[in-house]
């Protein structure tokens, strides 16, 4: 059987088999076999959580470790990380097979001044050991004030699913329906490295830096090296920010993600698409911070900023990849109520256009699409009347090509409650190239019955009435092009 | 004598069955579906002058109209301030990795969405009425741009239908014809229940079509009444002209329900039986309770439905470059318009000529006879020009067939597995994909549940029914 078809069968095979997770990895020792991200960040992060469990905690057979410490190989405090040993999972073969899960919980938008103000932070803990579970663990972090919503009925639900995949895979590699050795994987894996150096072959190589600044100052440094087999991302000289904090695996997974979405790369990623990257971060900068900065904003709207900023970059390198600017920051926000319930809720950007398309409104090129949750739900659940869920109309840059919309979500309070949100952004709303014109920055109102309307800073808390409208309007995307062009 | 005919009819091909009422004799036909008349006329030579008591139709053609976009975008009536709420949800591809990712959106049109400005509130009590006004002006609005298929789709409507009720009434009145979406469907949550009104909107127009000419055809060649020609919704079997505005959405299930039936019968024997269909291939979980909710090409749609889906593999898939260097199976699916290669009909090969070149046993009868094995070599020499076309290539063109072969089994047993050690299958190209399997098995059982010439037409004969088997 050749190579070729060798690879397309094991890609498929780890497809069918972690078809029901919707993030997570499969791991041969230190190997990444088989990485499903639901955001860029996970395709470094996941890895670097399995590692790092690897490192101080044994993971016998059906173990399995919880974590969500963002220091560790987590992203958010309200995104949990699930590991499982599964092993020696392949066929006469010593190797240890990990299954990793991570699972989204609905986050809480805090003005936290570290990452344990941001909710309950979970280090690397055994949950699982030799079949039992540590159900004295288990309660204490279930019933901790800062665990997220339904948080014991979800974790035991993720539990029992990981179970269940990871039995069914050590079952699917035990029949003969896995025939290949460990010489197939490594195949495999360096197959999927030349895929990715096939693309860099046709960029052009070389050296190219860029820079940013954020409202706050915070400057981002990025030299990018370009060579046939390699591309090295290079933030010295980035500094640290008051506001947006990434580990140094999200960041590289920005950049990764960016390179893979310039090239439409079509096939999974494993440690062998990851060998052709090097992200160099300074330690305490942005893209690498340190214990306790908070890291909240970073992982949901810094990251965008880092992967569009990678690919202005890659745009030096790849004209193809030139487009004008998107935004980053998806407005997250949440009401607290006074009978504890608490509504959390972001509001996604426009995508810019480029030279050959227009721009797509309201979706995240760094995240897998998801679906919105039922307005009628919402409304059940929460004393909310929505007066609008919709497109932000005309908020893209006009131009040849005319940049995407934001959106726009309107909410009615039906009772008073305190609202905290963060809509943190550059100093200028998302700018139009060659001739295309500016977005609309992102905004965020409150609005008296009276009609009377007060824009909101950037991020804060206040508190807001019932009765008062609650007006969030992402961002939309840069245009690209003068508009006279092609008449 | 009497006879009761079913007609299941797909994107190409018919497939009928007319069961004798008394002696439960019947007789089976499997046509090329155009033109309906010819059709028609065969089945006359057989049955003589008997007279058919009714007609069980069931047009297999909603997936491909979803797929390939053929319906008519219905005007939609919404609550005001989400009139962007169902595109903003639609299905984005590809998922990950792309510049230009798009949303799939073909069943709606952003011009034929009407903002009504209604309102209930989560209890369904009403905060702002319809307003008469507001119904006098989308009227016109729809009568000048002519359409008449439209989706009534209010927030909470499923707590208080009144405002859907009083809109469609309207609408009756000036001779549209509404579907409203809590008159189809009680789910909770909005999107998927619209979604319900809207996709029967659209597949309406294809659908009124298909099934007015077939009873036409029998109207004109057998004499058979209107009345006579049925449908089933999720419950029964109803007159087809019964009802004007009808839930195609719950009739696009018919077949999954009837073979669900069938082969639960089998369900102490396999937990999961494939169906080989010669237009499609489908998983049967007979353990597995009913589903509330179709994953559909739009997302979420509010439907009772059997646990059954298409497999990734289709007869019709299409073979493309991998990013491998090597072929592989993509997701499009061609359909029989133009077809396999091998049957001297389109310039890409499909899945069908694969499994042509494996084997010339077994297919069934209908299929068999419009094969032209003239057209192996050009099969393969179309692959080989794939393999060197796409770089790291450059495999032989046997090499590629039995890869692809492979390839093919193990998607589809990594569908199945591991669950099951045996499979339970059936279709009519059940005994072509058993050569298939027995080639690569390896340890895992595919056991015939149906006999060879089993058919989905007879399995709509005894849904429902009182018709024994």
């Amino acid at each position: 059987m050749s190579p070729n078809f060798t690879c397309d069968q094991i890609s498929s095979f780890f497809k069918n088999q972690l078809r029901d997770i919707f993030c997570g990895a499969l791991l041969y020792g230190d190997e990444a076999l088989y990485i499903k991200p639901a955001s860029v960040i996970d395709i470094a992060t996941l890895p670097n959580a399995a590692h790092t469990c690897q490192k101080y905690l044994d993971l016998g057979d059906e173990d399995i470790i919880v974590m969500n410490d963002p220091y560790s190989g987590g992203t958010t405090v309200s995104s949990l990380t699930l590991i499982m040993g599964l092993g020696s999972a392949l066929p006469n073969d010593k190797g240890q097979v990990y299954l990793i899960e991570r699972i989204h919980f609905k986050p809480k938008v805090q003005m936290a001044q570290s990452v344990e103000q941001e909710g309950l932070k979970i280090p690397p803990t055994p949950l699982v050991q030799n079949g039992q579970t540590n159900q004295m663990f288990f309660e204490a972090m279930t019933a901790h004030p800062d665990a997220p919503d339904q948080f014991k009925e979800r974790l035991a639900q993720a539990l029992d699913h990981l179970q269940t995949q990871g039995r069914k895979l050590k079952t699917a590699f035990k029949s003969p329906l896995w025939s290949w050795s460990k010489k197939d994987l490594k195949t495999y894996l360096k197959m999927s490295y030349e895929l990715v150096q096939k693309h860099l072959q046709e960029w052009s190589t070389g050296e190219k830096s860029l820079e940013s600044r954020l409202i706050d100052s915070t400057k981002i440094k990025l030299r990018l090296e370009v060579s046939d087999d390699t591309i090295l991302f290079d933030f010295s000289g980035t500094t640290p920010s008051k506001h947006w904090n990434l580990t140094d695996s999200a960041a590289t997974g920005a950049c990764i993600g960016a390179v893979l979405t310039g090239m439409g790369h079509t096939t999974a990623v494993n440690s062998g698409t990851l060998k052709a990257f090097q992200v160099l971060a300074p330690s305490g900068s942005l893209v690498n911070a340190k214990y306790p900065a908070p890291t909240y904003a970073g992982m949901t709207d810094g990251a965008p900023f880092i992967a569009n900023l990678a690919l202005q970059g890659l745009s030096l390198f790849a004209p193809d990849l030139k487009m004008a600017q998107s935004a980053s920051s998806h407005c997250a926000f949440n009401l607290e109520f006074a009978n504890g319930s608490h509504f959390y809720d972001s509001v996604t950007p426009g995508v810019a256009a480029s030279h050959n398309h227009p721009g797509l409104s309201g979706i995240d090129l760094w995240h897998k699409h998801h679906r919105e949750p039922s307005a009628e739900e919402i409304e059940r659940r929460f004393p909310l009347r929505i007066k609008t869920f919709g497109y932000r109309q005309n908020s893209g840059g006009s131009g040849h090509l005319r940049g995407g919309d934001g959106m726009l979500k309107i909410f009615e309070l039906l009772e008073p409650a305190k609202l905290t949100w963060t809509a943190f952004q550059l100093t200028q709303p998302p700018g139009g190239e060659e001739g295309g014109k500016s977005a609309q920055g992102a905004d965020i109102y409150i609005q008296k019955p009276s009609g009377e309307k007060r824009k909101l800073e950037s991020e804060g808390t206040t508190s807001i009435e019932s009765g008062e409208l609650l007006i969030v309007q992402s961002a939309g995307g840069g245009g690209y092009g003068d508009m006279t062009e092609g008449v | 004598m009497s006879w009761v005919i079913s007609l299941s009819i797909g994107e190409s091909f018919a497939d009928l069955t007319a069961q004798d009422e008394a002696t439960s004799h019947s007789l089976r036909w499997y046509l090329p579906s155009q033109p309906p008349e010819k059709c028609v006329q065969s089945l006359s030579e057989h049955l003589g002058s008997a007279s058919i008591k009714e007609v069980r139709v069931s047009p297999r053609w909603g997936a491909k109209i979803l797929r390939q976009g053929l319906g008519a975008p219905p005007a939609i009536l919404v609550t005001s301030g989400f009139e962007h709420w169902l595109e903003m949800n639609a299905p984005v591809s590809p998922q990950s990795y792309s510049l230009h990712p798009r949303r799939q959106l073909s069943m709606i049109d952003p011009n034929l969405i009407f903002p009504m400005n209604e309102r209930l509130d989560a209890d369904g009590k009403v905060v702002r009425p319809v307003a008469s006004e507001d119904l006098e002006y989308m009227a016109s609005k729809l009568e000048m741009m002519e359409r008449s298929h439209i989706a009534v789709t209010y927030l909470h409507s499923n707590k208080n239908p009144e405002h859907e009720i009083q809109t469609g009434q309207f609408l009756r009145e000036r001779g549209f014809l509404p579907r409203l979406s809590s008159q189809l469907s009680n789910e909770g949550q909005e999107r998927p229940r619209w979604w319900r009104a809207i996709l029967s909107a659209y597949m309406a127009p294809v659908l009124d079509e298909v099934v007015k000419d077939w009873a036409t055809a029998f109207a004109n060649v057998l004499e058979v009444g209107e009345e006579k020609i049925l449908i089933h919704d999720e419950a029964s079997w109803r007159p087809w002209k019964e009802e004007p505005c009808r839930d195609w959405v719950a009739s696009h299930f018919t077949e999954e329900r009837a073979l669900h039936q069938k082969l639960s019968r089998h369900k102490d024997q396999f937990g999961k039986v494939l169906y080989f269909g010669i237009e499609e291939f489908l998983l049967f979980d007979l353990k597995e309770a009913q589903q509330r909710v179709w994953d559909s090409p739009v997302g979420p749609v509010a439907v009772n439905h059997p646990p059954v889906r298409p497999l990734n593999l289709q007869p019709t898939s299409m073979v493309e470059p991998s990013p491998w260097g090597n072929a592989s199976f993509d997701h499009q699916i061609a359909g029989y318009e133009p077809g396999p290669m091998s049957m001297g009909r389109g310039v890409k090969p499909l899945f069908l000529d694969l499994l042509y070149i494996h084997t010339q046993q077994d297919w069934p009868v209908e299929l068999a006879n419009r094969f032209n094995s003239h057209t192996n070599s050009r099969i393969k020499e179309t692959l080989s020009a794939m393999s060197r076309s796409s770089s790291g290539g450059g495999l032989e063109a046997e090499e590629i067939v039995e890869g692809l072969l492979r390839l093919a089994f193990e998607q589809i047993i990594n569908e199945v597995l591991p669950s099951e050690k045996v499979t339970g299958v059936c279709g009519p190209l059940a005994p072509v994909m058993q050569s298939l399997f027995a080639k690569y098995r390896q340890g895992h059982l595919f056991k015939t549940a149906e006999p060879p010439d089993f058919r989905i037409s007879q399995s709509l004969l005894n849904l429902d029914t009182s018709i024994p088997e």
